[in-house]
């Protein structure tokens, strides 16, 4: 008979939020990167904020530098809201922006701009029409403004530890996710997200639900903006025990920091935190000023003043500044998303695959109650493919 | 300010006198006189007992020895020095007479009185702290007030000295009545102070001048009283090497700040620290309490969870690059953390997670719903809200055309966590790599035994495992792949 802990049946695993977060940030990048320095691509306006394109594998669409690619998506998406908003209150620049808002009711301006771009669907309906009666600057600008305001929800709930809004973001990543265009598929977080989606609504019970939520979000500093996914506090731990690896690490070096330094790493960290807070001595290396972005946001919002990106015009193909071509268009995540979705396809094979793993594993433990044997699965047994053998 | 002597002539040879006894002329009905009458009567005494002393050779040392001997001693003079009387002497005579051998014989008393307190101070157990038994709670929460506690319960009068030595000579820092000295005196600038900067800083965060004096004050009181406990807790480490609690918290601390060896060698020397050797059995002793921390984890905080990631190293190489993957080593580090505001009483069961349920599951409960979609149009509003608020607050109007306030715009809250600090314990590093499922199944193995968790306790239980989607998804094959007696 196969025991639980054999099978180590009460473990129920769940992928953190953080690096999540960082599929999601991917697949932004991937749905809005359009055509090389092309006007309004993403290298366009790395350019125009003279960042670095590095951040960014554009050719193997993979995150270089996570932080500075959240740090540029969280500026362009603030440009696109206030260019949206400039277009609310019928402005054309940044100083005529700064009067008109000055001048008006901010929670009326809020709602007549909500109510132009709270469909999510919209663009999908107007992708429909012919191009000759479409603008598609104004769907890939709309697209970019939706998919922003979502992303900076999810991080601010994060950061806030309002675990009801992250679990509101995840239905509409679940759905992102599920889009079934060549660059923007990332398959693993597609499965996993729609699983801890379908996990959250069905299979998990009141009280279990509740148990993650609590277990999604760790607040170290007990501030109250200090939560952060579980998974990435493990990073910060990581990169602790990492600074007291010596590059010689040897077998008792790593007897060492297997068995004394690991599990007293965080201590080190409390230990000094409460010496300082204790002798009141200064705590040099802690930059945490923020670097002044105003600039790059105003200039990045007045070219889209200037193109009125948010300005519905039928038959526009591009920006005003590129004569040539047509501009390509964003993925529409959430429209194609929702496709995926309600052809059935993705229900199905969630179903298959988790009856096959889990409900599967349950019938076999009550076929083999009478075996005594061990057995480890080994590359290239039944289930397992070769892939799960390689490092991620 | 000293009194005045009266000189002894005058004190012994009157200018003037009487032969009329004053007792013969006293109206006993009047205080004043009897009062006089009384003042007379001690002077005359004086006088005859001085001439007597004179005459006779002896001095007033001899009188009061021969006072206190035992057989002659009587209860009414030990009473008197007890209650004050001998340190009134100590007063006067290091008054009347402060030659070199008062001060010295003061100092020698004072010296023997001081080894006494510094004896009972450095045999105190609050002072001793063997490398062997330090603990990671100990580590943590160190405080230089208890520190300061013990010392003040143990030696008053050496702190009392240390005190006094320390005072500066333009503020006094004695700790009764500070305050309100403090407020009249003027602080000496620290050298490394940039005034014109911290006025500027001041300004933007709406201190005051004398806002900002308190604070320096309190700082630097606060720095003179670590001073002087580290001062005489080298004192006792000085007198006594078992006497090592700030020592030991010290090599700790050095141990944790990656201090070279020499460096803690040196500061051994100076008293400062133990030594290198000491630290690293304190290091090893703090492992060793954290590993016990872990057991029973699981039972004592239900709601705990454990989450892991792999470490990727290259070792003997320059750089960290993937070209170096014949050195690569793959261990696997993680945590068990617990919010205390969960709430969660006991482990969930197996059957809070049903997997069969996935055949409830339809369409329609992917797709945003009207519920979702009301909370969506908030969640637009408040986030364009907060855009311009960060970027455009002061175009932003305070009021409406009517003169109303206008509300800003938040986000409604849907299961905020509470504030709260996450306790954290963090695992022993797994030589294994998670990537490769035989390793995984050991891993989780290992941890489920670091927490006390066996078979027959965790059947029918579920614990959530948190990792990246790599280790969540080999989570799930170790478990099914897996079967073992």
């Amino acid at each position: 008979m196969s025991s639980p802990d054999g099978q180590m049946k009460f473990i129920e695993p769940a992928a953190g939020l953080f690096h999540l977060q960082m599929a999601i940030v991917n697949l932004l990048f991937c749905a809005h990167r359009r055509g090389g320095d092309r006007v309004g691509s993403l290298q366009y306006w790395m350019n125009e904020v003279k960042r670095n394109t590095g951040m960014f594998h554009f050719e193997n669409r993979t995150i270089k530098d996570f932080r500075a690619c959240d740090r540029f998506l969280n500026h362009l998406i603030d440009a696109h809201v206030l260019a949206a908003v400039a277009e609310e209150v019928q402005a054309d620049s940044w100083h005529r922006f700064c009067e008109k808002l000055s001048s008006m009711n901010f929670r009326k301006v809020i709602s007549s701009a909500i109510k132009c771009y709270q469909d999510q669907g919209m663009v999908f309906k107007m992708r429909e029409k012919t191009l000759d009666s479409r603008d598609i600057i104004y769907e890939n600008s709309v697209l970019f403004l939706q998919h922003g305001l979502i992303y900076k929800r999810f991080a601010n709930a994060i950061r806030s530890g309002d675990i009801g809004w992250v679990e509101h973001c995840l239905k509409y990543f679940a759905i992102w996710l599920q889009n079934n265009d060549r660059t923007t598929t990332l398959k693993n977080y597609q499965k996993e997200c729609l699983r801890l989606v379908v996990c959250l609504q069905h299979i998990y019970s009141g009280d279990f639900r509740n148990y993650w939520r609590h277990c999604a979000l760790v607040n170290p500093s007990g501030s109250p903006t200090g939560y952060m996914p579980c998974d990435q506090l493990c990073e910060l731990i990581i990169r602790m025990l990492k600074d007291r690896m010596p590059s010689n690490l040897d077998p008792a070096g790593i007897d060492f920091l297997c068995s004394v330094l690991g599990p007293q790493v965080i201590v080190f960290k409390h230990c000094r935190d409460n010496l300082y807070r204790d002798v009141g001595a200064a705590e040099h290396y802690q930059h945490s000023s923020k670097v002044e972005s105003i600039n790059d946001v105003r200039t990045i919002a007045e070219k889209l003043m200037k193109q009125k990106a948010f300005t519905k015009a039928v038959g526009r193909v591009n920006y005003a500044d590129e004569i040539n071509g047509k501009a390509s268009s964003a993925v529409d995540l959430f429209g194609l998303g929702c496709c995926q979705i309600a052809s059935g396809k993705v229900i199905r094979e969630l179903k298959e695959r988790l009856i096959n793993s889990e409900l599967k594993d349950d019938e076999d433990e009550d076929e083999d109650e009478d075996e005594d044997f061990v057995q480890i699965a080994e590359p290239g047994a039944a289930g397992i493919d070769e892939d799960n053998f390689i490092a991620f | 300010m000293t009194e005045r002597r009266p000189s002894s002539r005058s004190l012994r040879r009157p200018s003037y006198m009487h032969a009329m006894p004053l007792y013969a002329i006293t109206d006993f009905s009047d205080p004043h006189q009897v009062q006089l009458l009384h003042q007379d009567t001690i002077k005359n005494l004086h006088t005859s007992v001085s001439d007597m002393l004179e005459a006779s050779g002896l001095t007033l040392f001899d009188i009061l020895q021969e006072e206190l001997r035992a057989e002659v001693a009587s209860g009414k003079t030990i009473e008197w020095m007890d209650s004050g009387g001998a340190a009134s002497l100590i007063q006067l005579a290091f008054r009347i007479s402060s030659t070199s051998q008062v001060k010295k014989t003061i100092c020698d008393i004072a010296g023997i009185i001081l080894k006494q307190e510094m004896q009972q101070l450095s045999g105190s157990p609050a002072m001793r702290k063997p490398a062997k038994t330090l603990t990671a709670d100990e580590v943590s929460n160190f405080s230089f007030d208890l520190l300061r506690n013990e010392i003040r319960e143990a030696a008053p009068r050496l702190e009392s000295l240390i005190e006094t030595l320390s005072q500066s000579s333009q503020c006094n820092y004695s700790s009764t009545g500070y305050a309100g000295k403090c407020m009249n005196v003027s602080i000496p600038s620290d050298d490394d102070t940039d005034d014109e900067t911290e006025n500027e800083l001041d300004a933007e965060r709406g201190y005051g001048v004398e806002e900002r004096r308190k604070q320096k004050i309190r700082v630097r009181m606060r720095r003179v009283q670590t001073i002087r406990a580290t001062v005489i807790a080298c004192l006792c480490y000085a007198s006594r090497q078992r006497a090592n609690r700030l020592q030991m918290q010290m090599g700790y601390y050095l141990s944790t700040a990656n201090t070279p060896k020499r460096v803690m060698e040196v500061l051994h020397q100076l008293g400062i620290a133990v030594g290198y050797t000491s630290s690293n059995r304190a290091v090893k002793a703090v492992a060793k309490s954290c590993r016990e921390r872990l057991e029973g984890m699981i039972w004592k905080y239900p709601g705990a969870f454990p989450s892991i990631d792999n470490i990727n190293f290259y070792a003997h190489v320059r750089d960290q690059t993937q070209h170096n993957q014949s050195k690569l080593l793959n261990l696997t580090a993680g945590y068990i953390g617990w919010n205390p505001g969960s709430g969660i009483k006991e482990i969930l069961r197996a059957c809070d997670v049903d997997y069969r349920r996935v055949k409830d599951v339809e369409t329609l409960d992917l797709l945003p719903n009207e519920r979702e979609m009301s909370r969506h149009s908030n969640l637009m509003a408040s986030e364009i809200y907060n855009v311009l608020v960060e970027r455009c607050a002061e175009y932003l109007r305070k009021t409406d055309s009517k003169g109303k306030d206008l509300k800003p715009v938040r986000s409604w809250p849907q299961y905020q966590l509470p504030q709260q600090k996450t306790i954290v314990h963090t695992l022993p590093v797994l030589n294994r790599n998670e990537a490769v499922v035989t390793d995984m199944c050991k891993i989780l193995r290992s941890i489920s035994a670091m927490v006390g968790v066996d078979a027959d306790t965790v059947r029918n239980r579920k614990i959530l495992f948190k990792g990246d989607y790599l280790t969540a998804r080999n989570m799930r094959y170790g478990p099914v792949n897996t079967k073992i007696n």
